[in-house]
C-alpha cells in the first residue's frame, strides 16, 4: 500500500512538474508573467507532493531519504525545485525555472527507474558526519543547478538586445558561491567520515578525486567571475563545464567507475 | 630582481591562476582515467599543485599591503583569509605526512599485541557481529555484505596491568591517550591453532593463521596445512611437501586427529580475529584551523558583497 502511494506521488509529482514547466516555457516564450506565475502555482503544488513523498519515506525507512540512490535523487530534486521557488519569489527570476526544471523532471524520471527498495541503515552510515556530508553535497548540487540554468539562459539571451542578460550571470555567480560554499563543506565532512570508517582522511578514490575535479572547476569559476577576469561567455561554458563534472561525480563514478563509495 | 618581481606579478594575475586550475582538473582527470599510473603520487602532479600553492602564499602575501593601506580592504579581507585558510589546510597536510602515526595490528582473541611507540599493549577480548536477515540486500550487488554490528572488545594493559577495557568498531573508533583504535571493515574472520602431541607426550602450539599456513619440520619431513572451508568446526588438510609437490596427509579437527611419524595433529578450537588501525594526527588542530579560517573568509566574503551589492557591479555601470 505504502509502495503505490509513494509510485502515485512520484508520478503525480513528475507531471505536475512538467505541467509547470510547460507553463513557465509559454509565459516566457508568449511575454506574459501570468503564465508564469501559474506555472510556479503548479510547482508548488508539485512541491508540496514532493514534500509529502519524502516525509512518507521518512516514516517509512525510519531514517533520513538520503541513504539509497532512490531517495538520493528524490531528495536531490526536492532541493533543486525548493532553491528555484525561493528564487522564483521575484517574477523576473521565473524564466529560470525554464532550464531548471527539465533538471528535476530528468531526476524523477531516473528515480523511477531506481529500485525503491528500504535499505537500513548500516553501520557506516549511521552517525552525524555522513548525514552532514550527504545534506551539504545535496545543497552544494542543488546551487550549482541553478548556475547551470543561469549560465544556460544567459548564453540564449546574451546576444539579444535589451534583454539584461547580465542579471543570469549575476544570479550565476551569487548561486555559484554558494554552493562553493557547501561543496566545499562536503568535501571536509567527507574526509571526516573516511576517517571515521576507513581511517584515512584522503585517499584519491574516484569520488574523492571528481569531487576534487568538480571542486577545482567552481574554483576557476569563481576566480574567472572575480573582477570579470573573464567574460561572461567563458565564465558560463565554465559552470556549464562544473555541471557535467558534478553529474558525473555522481552518476558516472558511481555506475562506471564502481569504488569505496559504493561499499553497501 | 626584476625578474623575480616580474615572475611573482605573474603568478598573483588571474589570468594565469585560471589556467593553473584547470590544467589541474585536466591531469586530476587524467589521473583518474589511467589510475594504474599513480598520478596523483607522480612529481609533476605534485609539482603542479605546489606551483598553485605558491601562487597562493604570494597572491595572499601580496594583498596584505593593500588590506591595510587602501579603502577597499573590507572586500579583500574574506578572499584573503580564504586562501589563508586553504595555506593552513596545505601547512597541515605537509605536517601531517611527516608527523602522522599509523600502524596496522591483526588482533586475535586472548593474544596481547605490542605496537610500537603506543604507551599500552592491546588485547582482543571478545569480537561480536551481527548480520541482517537473509536477503535483506537481495536488491543489490555488493562486493561485502554490509554488517548490523560489528563490535570488538579491547582491554588495554600498561605496565603489564590492566588498565582499561574500550569498545570499538567501524566508523566507531575509540580515542585513548590521544591514539584512535579503528577496528577494521573488511579485515575479520575466523582463527585456530594447530596442535601438535609430540611422541614425549609434549604439546605444541602452532600458529595457523589463515593469511600464513605454517610449515612444521618433523625429523627431515616438512609438514603444511591448508584451511577448509567448515565454519562449524575449526578444519585444516594436512600435507606432506616433497619438493615442490604436496602429498595429502589427511584431515584434522578439534575432534579428529592425524598421526605423522607418531607425532599426533589436531587443531584448538576456534578463536576470532580482527584487524585495527591505530593512528594519530597531531596535524587534526591545524587542518580544522584551515577550514574554520576558510569558512570565516567565505561567510565574510558573501556578507560583504550582499550588503554592499557588489556581486557584480562593473557590468551594471556598463548597463548604466
Amino acid at each position: 500500500m505504502a509502495e503505490l502511494a509513494e509510485i502515485l506521488l512520484l508520478a503525480f509529482v513528475t507531471v505536475a512538474y512538467t505541467a509547470g514547466w510547460i507553463l513557465l516555457l509559454l509565459g516566457w516564450r508568449d511575454g506574459i508573467p501570468a503564465r508564469s506565475t501559474q506555472g510556479s502555482a503548479v510547482l508548488v503544488a508539485g512541491f508540496l507532493a514532493h514534500t509529502l513523498l519524502l516525509s512518507l519515506r521518512y516514516r517509512l525507512a525510519g531514517h533520513l531519504p538520503l541513504l539509497s540512490a532512490f531517495e538520493f535523487v528524490c531528495t536531490f530534486s526536492w532541493l533543486v525545485t525548493g532553491v528555484f521557488l525561493v528564487f522564483a519569489l521575484r517574477p523576473r527570476n521565473r524564466p529560470l525555472g525554464v532550464f531548471l526544471v527539465p533538471v528535476t523532471i530528468m531526476l524523477l524520471l531516473y528515480a523511477a527507474m531506481l529500485p525503491k527498495a528500504i535499505e537500513p541503515e548500516i553501520m557506516i552510515f549511521r552517525g552525524l558526519i555522513l548525514k552532514v556530508h550527504v545534506a551539504t553535497v545535496l545543497i552544494g548540487y542543488a546551487f550549482w543547478s541553478v548556475t547551470f540554468a543561469a549560465s544556460v539562459c544567459y548564453l540564449y539571451l546574451e546576444r539579444k538586445e535589451g534583454s539584461r542578460a547580465y542579471l543570469w550571470d549575476e544570479m550565476a555567480y551569487k548561486s555559484a558561491f554558494i554552493a562553493f560554499c557547501f561543496h566545499t563543506a562536503a568535501v571536509i565532512t567527507g574526509a571526516l567520515w573516511a576517517n571515521q570508517v576507513w581511517g584515512v582522511l584522503w585517499s584519491w578514490d574516484l569520488k574523492e578525486t571528481w569531487s576534487f575535479i568538480t571542486w577545482l572547476l567552481f574554483l576557476a569559476y569563481l576566480h574567472a567571475r572575480y573582477d570579470r577576469e573573464w567574460d561572461g561567455t567563458r565564465a558560463a561554458y565554465l559552470a556549464i563545464a562544473g555541471f557535467g563534472a558534478l553529474v558525473f561525480t555522481y552518476v558516472g563514478v558511481d555506475f562506471l567507475l564502481p569504488q569505496l563509495h559504493s561499499v553497501g | 630582481m626584476a625578474l623575480i618581481r616580474k615572475i611573482l606579478d605573474y603568478l598573483v594575475s588571474l589570468r594565469i591562476v585560471i589556467p593553473m586550475l584547470l590544467v589541474a582538473v585536466g591531469a586530476s582527470l587524467i589521473g583518474t582515467v589511467l589510475p594504474e599510473q599513480d598520478i596523483f603520487r607522480s612529481f609533476w602532479y605534485l609539482a603542479l599543485l605546489a606551483l598553485l600553492a605558491f601562487s597562493l602564499l604570494v597572491i595572499t602575501l601580496d594583498r596584505i599591503p593593500l588590506i591595510v593601506a587602501t579603502r577597499g580592504r573590507y572586500q579583500m579581507i574574506g578572499v584573503a583569509t580564504i586562501h589563508a585558510g586553504i595555506l593552513v589546510i596545505l601547512a597541515g597536510v605537509i605536517y601531517g605526512n611527516v608527523a602522522e602515526f599509523r600502524y596496522q595490528a591483526r588482533l586475535i582473541e586472548g593474544e596481547p599485541v605490542v605496537v610500537p611507540g603506543l604507551p599500552f599493549v592491546i588485547e582482543l577480548e571478545r569480537f561480536e557481529e551481527e548480520e541482517y536477515p537473509a536477503g535483506t540486500f537481495a536488491h543489490k550487488t555488493l562486493t561485502i555484505l554490509p554488517r548490523e554490528r560489528q563490535d570488538s572488545t579491547l582491554a588495554l594493559y600498561r605496565k603489564g596491568e590492566f588498565s582499561q577495557r574500550v569498545v570499538a568498531g567501524p566508523a566507531n573508533p575509540v580515542d585513548v591517550d590521544g591514539f584512535t583504535l579503528l577496528p577494521s571493515l573488511n579485515n575479520f574472520g575466523w582463527y585456530f591453532d594447530l596442535i601438535v602431541i609430540m611422541p614425549d607426550g609434549r604439546r605444541r602450539v602452532v600458529p595457523f593463521p589463515p593469511w600464513a599456513p605454517p610449515t612444521i619440520p618433523i625429523g627431515d619431513r616438512k609438514i603444511t596445512a591448508h584451511r577448509m572451508a567448515d565454519m562449524s568446526v575449526p578444519v585444516a588438510q594436512l600435507f606432506e611437501l616433497r619438493g615442490e609437490i604436496p602429498v595429502a596427509l589427511g584431515t584434522v579437527s578439534s575432534k579428529k586427529s592425524v598421526d605423522v611419524g607418531g607425532y599426533k595433529f589436531t587443531t584448538s578450537e576456534f578463536r576470532r580475529f580482527t584487524g585495527v588501525l591505530i593512528y594519530r594526527r597531531p596535524q587534526m588542530p591545524l587542518l580544522m584551523c584551515g577550514c574554520l579560517l576558510t569558512f570565516a573568509g567565505l561567510a565574510w566574503h558573501f556578507y560583504h558583497r550582499n550588503r554592499t551589492g557588489t556581486w557584480d557591479r562593473g557590468r551594471r555601470m556598463a548597463d548604466g
